[in-house]
């Protein structure tokens, strides 16, 4: 951690406004990015975001500094948005998402690491949030099976189900994007949940 | 677990290994940042600043709530204190006085035959009963004190029971118990 990202958390820490001022601007791009993946609403993102600051300011004390301060903030504004997450939820998982698609893509197409961030997040938002949950969590962040059972309630097994399924469908949507891509008359179907 | 590189996460044996794709997906949305809505800022610290008054009031009403706890604390250490002194001294005197009387009885009957004080009890019992019922019908004394008399008693302190002022207290009983003796050995003159 550099010194002026230090002397920075001292100040807030003693809740110096405009120390909290400019750490709120230096990651609030990054704390509202990692919210908006996991929700399909600005309006939420920004509300995740929002509780996250807070709870940022409020537990900076317990902060260790030999820790990733950004990764701190992220695992805040991950839980708070798994938090969100488990409020709105209606259907929890979507285990009667047709999980084969209607024309055989090509997936080795779906293993090339040339993808846009654009097609990344086209394709996570294709995703059933429950697949689209757990992938993020263990893909992304890094959390275990276990402690995503234990975010989410569920059994760990059903994480590690659904962390499968999610990949396959988004190989699936990978490559879908990528042949599309290709000027060829015989493009498969665009799938649909 | 197969564990792969670039600080992917483990995968089980079983599962396809990460692809180049999902290894780029994590690095890029690892990296990712998005604007911030403007507005988001102020409201922010609009937030902080309600949720750091918030815990002040409520920390406020927390000390008031404390002293107000202490001070009933305080009071019922000592009402309850009033309250036994007081059930104490009517419990009291209900089974003091049903007890007594066996107790003078047996003192006194060292010298008398046993039918003697058998008789005294008896004769005694009824009247142990009548202060009895007198102290659940008052209704001025513990209501549990004549409901369960033994338990009152046990729970009487010994120098109240082994008092000298028993006489003084309930004279019309000793001065009941002895004529009653001298009537009976007189009684036995006769036979003989």
């Amino acid at each position: 951690m550099d010194q002026e990202l230090k002397d920075l958390l001292e100040r807030c820490k003693a809740e110096e406004r405009s120390a909290q001022t400019a750490l709120y601007r230096r990651f609030a791009s990054k704390v509202y990015a990692t919210a908006l993946r996991y929700t399909d609403s600005r309006d939420e993102a920004s509300d995740i975001a929002q509780e996250s600051w807070i709870k940022v300011f409020r537990h900076l004390g317990k902060f260790k500094e030999f820790n990733s301060f950004e990764g701190w903030v992220r695992r805040i504004t991950v839980n708070t948005a798994i938090t969100h997450y488990r409020r709105n939820l209606k259907h929890r998982y979507h285990d009667d998402v047709t999980e084969t698609l209607a024309t055989p893509l090509d997936l080795a197409a779906s293993k090339k690491a040339d993808f846009t961030m654009s097609e990344i997040q086209t394709a996570m938002a294709a995703l059933p949030r429950g697949y689209r949950t757990v992938v993020q969590l263990y893909l992304v962040d890094g959390y275990s099976h276990k402690e995503i059972a234990e975010m989410l309630g569920v059994d760990v097994n059903t994480s590690k189900s659904q962390l499968s399924r999610g990949r396959k469908q988004l190989q699936a949507f990978l490559a879908a994007m990528s042949q599309r891509a290709k000027p060829q008359s015989d493009l498969p179907t665009n799938p649909t949940n | 677990m197969t564990f792969t590189s670039n600080n992917m996460p483990p995968l089980d044996a079983t599962d396809a290994p990460w692809t180049d794709a999902e290894m780029h997906i994590r690095e890029t949305m690892l990296a990712s940042e998005a604007d911030a809505p403007k507005g988001l800022e102020s409201q922010v610290f609009e937030a902080l600043d309600a949720s750091t008054s918030a815990p002040q009031t409520s920390s406020l009403l927390r000390r008031g709530a404390l002293l107000v706890a202490s001070g009933v604390a305080v009071a019922a250490f000592f009402w309850p204190t009033e309250d036994v002194v007081m059930n104490a001294g009517s419990t009291q005197e209900a089974p003091v006085m049903a007890v007594e009387a066996p107790v003078t009885t047996a003192g006194q009957s060292a010298e008398a035959p046993a039918v003697q004080v058998l008789d005294e009890e008896v004769a005694d019992a009824p009247q142990a009963e009548d202060v009895l019922t007198e102290t659940e019908v008052d209704g001025t004394g513990n209501v549990n004190a004549p409901m369960e008399p033994l338990e009152n008693l046990e729970g009487l302190p010994t120098t109240e029971l082994e008092g000298g002022n028993d006489g003084e207290r309930f004279p019309l009983k000793s001065e009941k118990a002895v004529p009653a003796t001298e009537r009976r050995e007189a009684t036995l003159e006769v036979k003989q």
